[in-house]
């Protein structure tokens, strides 16, 4: 389907970037400007990878969760679920060994979806 | 003139003319700086006729944001500014305050504005030598000490800021997580992990300082390489000194603090105790840093609900830089 995402993406920072070439901004301007092209340039290395990443995240999520598979329609809506349902988890883990142990196997999994978040 | 300009112009003319010392006083010169909603800092001059010569004083007008990064409370910095005019440092004179906003629209405050300019990466400044940039960063450890020394209590500043006692890391970490439980838009198992190991872990504290919470070459003004002006106290309160010294040896800050391999975060702690004459708690410190780690992360939140809610201009949002810096301290 055209134009595709990239597509668009790509017209809209190439036209950021005319404004910006036009050299009569103020400073103003020009640094919201910037804000406005990081974002576009966020979006446009990230969008295709999300889903993905978020539908491995769940998984990952369900079974450090010790929880049963789910089938869901919105990865991103059952995400900011597990998510809840872990944070919850943390805040309530007691303090003895067997706490401490499934803290640290939280801490690594923290770890690990932090270095592969695309967005 | 914009209509901002005019609009702030007209506003601050009425504030001004209601106030004796500034009654008689026109504003010249007005001007914006900074841009965005997230700052709202304007520069003007007040010039009197006196005696029939004109006497004109640099003020800044420095009004609450719609929204950014951090929240504070225009009147206790006015406060804070107030009793730190006897303090022998470098601080602004806080001229005027309009605390609820109904004069100039926001709550805000006026500032006499010292001489300098701001670099917040002086320390990596080309133009200066090696030598000069450590002797600058060594001045920079100084004025901290310097600030720690400050007798607050013979200012008068415990009718303005609470002071915590032995649980200053308590309490810093109460006051970050409510920021973080007011802003947050979504769950952060990360930070919710940082909450619970920072607060099994939080030690005591065994004295009371002026801390400034936001210490960094930003916030500094120089002329040359003097130090003219110590600016944006909106965050200090009353606190352990390894808040600030944290602060400033954070892996996350290291840009702006250090030389790299002629001012690491050590040099900055052994120069620290040389010159505060104290002995550093290096488990306390490392708690303070990991807390340094978790504040900005929460800074992000906040910044990034201002963002969405379009009180901010800047994008901000949990870097995956500030997490993975905040899990590596915490595990």
């Amino acid at each position: 389907m055209r134009p595709t995402i990239d597509e668009q993406l790509a017209g809209a920072q190439r036209l950021l970037d005319l404004v910006e070439s036009s050299g009569d901004l103020s400073p103003g301007s020009a640094e919201l400007l910037r804000n406005a092209q990081r974002l576009i340039k966020r979006v446009s290395t990230s969008w295709s990878t999300t889903v993905p990443f978020l539908v491995e995240d769940n998984a990952q999520l369900t079974a450090l969760l010790r929880l049963e598979p789910t089938t869901t329609t919105d990865p991103a809506a059952r995400n900011e679920e597990l998510r809840g349902v872990l944070a919850r988890l943390v805040r309530e883990l007691p303090g003895d060994a067997e706490g401490r142990a499934r803290r640290a196997e939280i801490g690594q999994y923290l770890r690990r979806r932090v270095a592969a978040d695309p967005t | 003139m914009t209509d901002a300009r005019a609009d702030v112009g007209e506003r601050l003319r009425v504030f001004l003319s209601a106030n004796a010392d500034g009654a008689d006083g026109r504003v010249v010169g007005l001007s914006r700086i900074g841009v965005g909603r997230s700052r709202d800092n304007w520069v003007f001059d007040l010039v009197v006729d006196h005696d029939g010569r004109e006497r004109s004083e640099p003020l800044i007008l420095r009004s609450d944001p719609d929204g950014g990064l951090v929240e504070t409370d225009r009147a206790v910095e006015f406060a804070v500014l107030g009793a730190l005019e006897k303090s022998g440092l470098p601080t602004p004179v806080a001229r005027w305050l309009d605390a609820d906003g109904s004069w100039l629209g926001r709550p805000s405050l006026v500032m006499r504005r010292l001489p300098g300019d701001c670099d917040y990466r002086i320390l990596a400044d080309p133009e200066r030598s090696l030598d000069r940039r450590r002797a600058l960063a060594e001045r920079f450890c100084d004025l901290l000490v310097e600030v720690h020394r400050t007798d607050w209590r013979a200012l008068g500043m415990a009718a303005i800021l609470p002071d915590p006692g032995t649980r200053a890391a308590a309490a810093e970490l109460d006051r970050w997580e409510a920021i973080l439980r007011r802003d947050q838009l979504e769950e952060f198992p990360e930070l919710e992990l940082a909450v619970v190991v920072l607060r099994e872990s939080a030690p005591g504290s065994d004295r009371t300082v002026l801390v400034h919470a936001d210490y960094k070459p930003g916030n500094l003004l120089l002329q040359g390489d003097r130090v003219t002006a110590l600016l944006d106290w909106e965050l200090a309160h009353l606190g352990d000194p390894l808040e600030d010294l944290g602060w400033i040896t954070q892996p996350l800050r290291a840009a702006e603090h250090t030389i790299p391999g002629t001012w690491e975060a050590e040099d900055i702690v052994a120069h620290y105790a040389r010159a505060a004459g104290v002995d550093v708690d290096r488990d306390a410190l490392a708690w303070w840093i990991t807390f340094s780690a978790f504040k900005t992360a929460v800074m992000q939140v906040s910044g990034l609900r201002s963002f969405l809610e379009g009180r901010s201009d800047e994008p901000y949002r949990p870097t995956r830089r500030v997490l993975s810096t905040l899990l590596e301290a915490v595990l």
